[in-house]
């Protein structure tokens, strides 16, 4: 029965490291032939066990004579470990393609399939010494907005337009007010991470294009420079105008005059003040999202919320 | 003998293990390794081809090696021919040899797979017949039924000096003498013989010999066929190529001489070196004084794997064995005890069927067992730390 093991932990090595490539087919063989009903010639059930008695008998020898006897009983033990591990690890992927968390809906426990893909993670690496802890709705409604007022649900977001992981929720958020046109009002504000140098004086840039009604076609225009945005060049954010349709010289005026600065630092002590830890953060009524989250997990919510 | 001195020879022992596989490869002492360093550090070249110092002093050391492995097995240097090993020794035998007068090849089932397949093969194709002197159960096999196979139509004898399984002795004399006297020829496997007992082929007076280098603590891919120097005359080449011809035209050859005439391609200059290198060893210590040791270690071991209560396969009298045992414990997998060996105390052994499978199945393992062999440089100490985990190990099951 140990082949059964073996043939799990080895494969899973062997993504890793060639060396275990060879052993995993040794594995397979010896899978195939006891599932066939023959007897596994290639002895590397006699080698794991006498590797793992031998380990054990250097700290017991008792222990060892007893995984000795009993190593059948042992490998069956280990076996079915293994296949109750991999039905858990089954769910876990589900509910991590289902809800953006292995853990189910409405968890926030670690999940390792985030820490291994670096995507739709729970804690955005956006924020400088990123801390998780509670959320505080934010008060207000101010910002860029869109959709109906009075709708039931309002999915706000704290984004930074230097920042990857609000760039990366994008297409998901873009998707989320198609689908819910009508039903959610959205409202976007924006938040300067400190870490990203030249993310406020973007930020002021796209209040100055609100002033010109272009708001949300400046922040498209933002983002697909967004690589650019990282050089701090005043011609970045002439071009992104360019590109969104924003007067440039209007914009020039305005960013000159600062006369934004106030609004995207109002905007940054709000978000401070619900306990921003990284962008983007989402807060669909009273309950928070962060990272760039699947859609599953903006729908799972929005449904409840419009459900009440 | 100083055997601790000697130990200070081995550089692998330093790191503390025990070697009980010299069967399958012996450890190499300094004198060797220096030995072949200084021909790829101080004259690397080619030898009988190149005419510069280099070349020269290659050519001068390839035979001095030559002369001295000759020596030390008791045969002329022009009997001795250079091969990568027993196995490639005992094919140039089986390919070479003409079977087409007398085709009956007399074996045992006692034989390595190295001198078993070179003629099972052709038998299983028709070119030659193949008759097996069955061994008696404690793996010995004798005179008699040597005699009884041997007759007129037998070209040739091919025999173990000692087995590789379980360390049992043919009886070589009577053999010898049986086959000559039907006109056939003896093929000697003394792979297991030469490292360990004096070896000389004169007085044993077979025809050929075949032995390795790597066990008689010489370098790996080193071997060599002694055969008598008329027999060599008359044997066709083996391999061609280079070195194997004196003048080669469009539509002749003119082969060299024996040795070099089955010596084809640049040979292993630095190997062959390291050879004689460990032919100095071997008789700066006394083979007599290796075997008279390795006497006493078999006793011990006998009595420590006795004691211990394992199966022993083999004859159980010391005297008809060398410091070789193989063995069983209880309904443990002969693998799994030899790994446990080497982890739990850094002891190395062999395990399975030592590339003697028909021999294995004949004594009652077919799934093989334990092989503990030992050497000029094993101690009693050693034993009685290997006793003591056998020991421990047996408990386990």
């Amino acid at each position: 029965m140990i082949c059964f093991v073996a043939l799990f932990v080895f494969v899973v090595l062997a993504i890793f490291s060639a060396k275990y490539r060879p052993l995993a087919k040794e594995a397979f063989d010896c899978v195939f032939k006891r599932l066939t009903l023959r007897p596994c010639e290639s002895g590397l059930d006699e080698r794991i066990k006498a590797t793992l008695v031998s380990s054990v008998f250097s700290k017991s020898p008792k222990a060892a004579a007893a995984l000795n006897k009993h190593f059948e009983l042992f490998s069956w033990v280990l076996t079915l470990l293994m296949i109750v591990s991999l039905a858990y690890s089954t769910v876990g992927v589900y509910n991590w393609w289902a809800y953006g968390n292995c853990n189910g809906p409405d968890q926030t426990g670690f999940c390792v399939f985030n820490a291994l893909t670096g995507e739709h993670t729970q804690y955005s690496d956006c924020g400088a010494n990123a801390t998780v802890h509670p959320l505080t709705p934010p008060t207000s409604l101010r910002g860029e907005a869109s959709g109906p007022e009075s709708a039931k649900v309002v999915l706000i977001e704290f984004g930074c337009f230097e920042c990857k992981y609000t760039k990366q929720a994008e297409p998901t958020v873009k998707q989320v007010l198609q689908d819910y046109s009508g039903r959610i009002r959205f409202i976007f504000k924006p938040f300067p991470l400190p870490t990203h140098n030249n993310s406020r004086v973007a930020e002021q840039a796209a209040l100055c294009a609100a002033k010109q009604g272009k708001f949300w076609e400046y922040k498209d225009a933002l983002f697909a420079n967004q690589d650019a945005l990282n050089t701090g060049e005043r011609t970045v954010l002439m071009e992104a105008a360019a590109q969104a349709g924003v007067n440039e010289s209007a914009l020039a005026a305005c960013l000159d005059s600062n006369e934004t600065a106030s609004e995207v630092e109002a905007f940054y002590q709000e978000g401070a003040a619900s306990g921003l830890y990284g962008t983007p953060t989402f807060f669909i009524n009273n309950r928070s999202l962060v990272g760039p989250k699947p859609f599953e997990s903006f729908k799972t919510i929005i449904d409840e919320e419009l459900a009440k | 003998m100083d055997v601790e001195k000697i130990r200070g020879d081995f550089p692998v022992l330093r790191s503390g293990v025990t070697y009980f596989d010299s069967a399958c490869m012996s450890l190499k002492p300094t004198q060797v390794i220096e030995a072949q360093d200084e021909y790829y550090e101080e004259y690397s070249g080619c030898a009988g081809r190149s005419l510069h110092k280099l070349g020269k002093k290659t050519e001068e050391k390839f035979e001095e090696a030559r002369q001295k492995v000759a020596k030390f097995v008791g045969a002329s240097p022009n009997e001795v021919v250079w091969t990568r090993n027993t196995t490639e020794a005992i094919n140039l035998v089986a390919r070479t040899l003409d079977f087409s007068k007398k085709n009956k090849v007399i074996t045992s089932n006692m034989e390595h797979h190295s001198a078993l397949l070179p003629f099972l093969i052709p038998a299983k194709q028709g070119t030659l017949k193949l008759e097996y002197v069955l061994a008696d159960e404690e793996g010995l096999t004798h005179a008699e039924d040597w005699k009884k196979k041997i007759d007129e139509q037998t070209r040739l004898v091919v025999v173990h000096q000692t087995t590789n399984s379980v360390g049992t002795r043919a009886p070589l004399k009577e053999i010898i003498k049986a086959a000559h006297d039907n006109d056939a020829l003896v093929l000697v496997d003394a792979a297991q013989g030469v490292p360990h007992v004096e070896t000389n082929f004169r007085k044993l007076d077979a025809d050929f010999v075949a032995f390795s280098g790597h066990k008689m603590l010489g370098p790996t891919g080193t071997g060599c066929l002694l055969a008598k120097a008329k027999l060599l005359e008359e044997l066709p080449t083996f391999m061609v190529g280079g070195e194997t011809v004196e003048h080669v035209s469009l539509d002749s050859v003119t082969f060299l001489k024996p040795p070099q005439k089955f010596e084809a391609g640049l040979q292993n200059y630095a190997g062959a070196i390291g050879l004689g290198a460990a032919c100095d060893y071997l008789t700066k210590i006394g083979m007599r004084n290796v075997e008279e040791h390795e006497k006493k270690l078999a006793k011990k071991l006998f009595e420590a794997l006795s004691d211990v209560g394992t199966k022993i396969y083999g004859p159980a009298e010391v005297k008809n064995r060398s410091a070789r045992a193989a063995f069983n414990v209880g309904k443990a997998r002969p693998h799994e005890v030899a790994m446990m060996l080497d982890k739990i105390a850094n002891i190395a052994v062999r395990s399975g069927v030592f590339c003697a499978e028909p021999a294995m199945i004949h004594l009652g393992a077919p799934q093989g067992a334990v092989r503990a062999s030992l050497y000029l440089y094993n101690t009693e100490a050693e034993v009685d730390y290997f006793r003591e985990t056998l020991e421990k190990i047996v408990k386990l099951y």
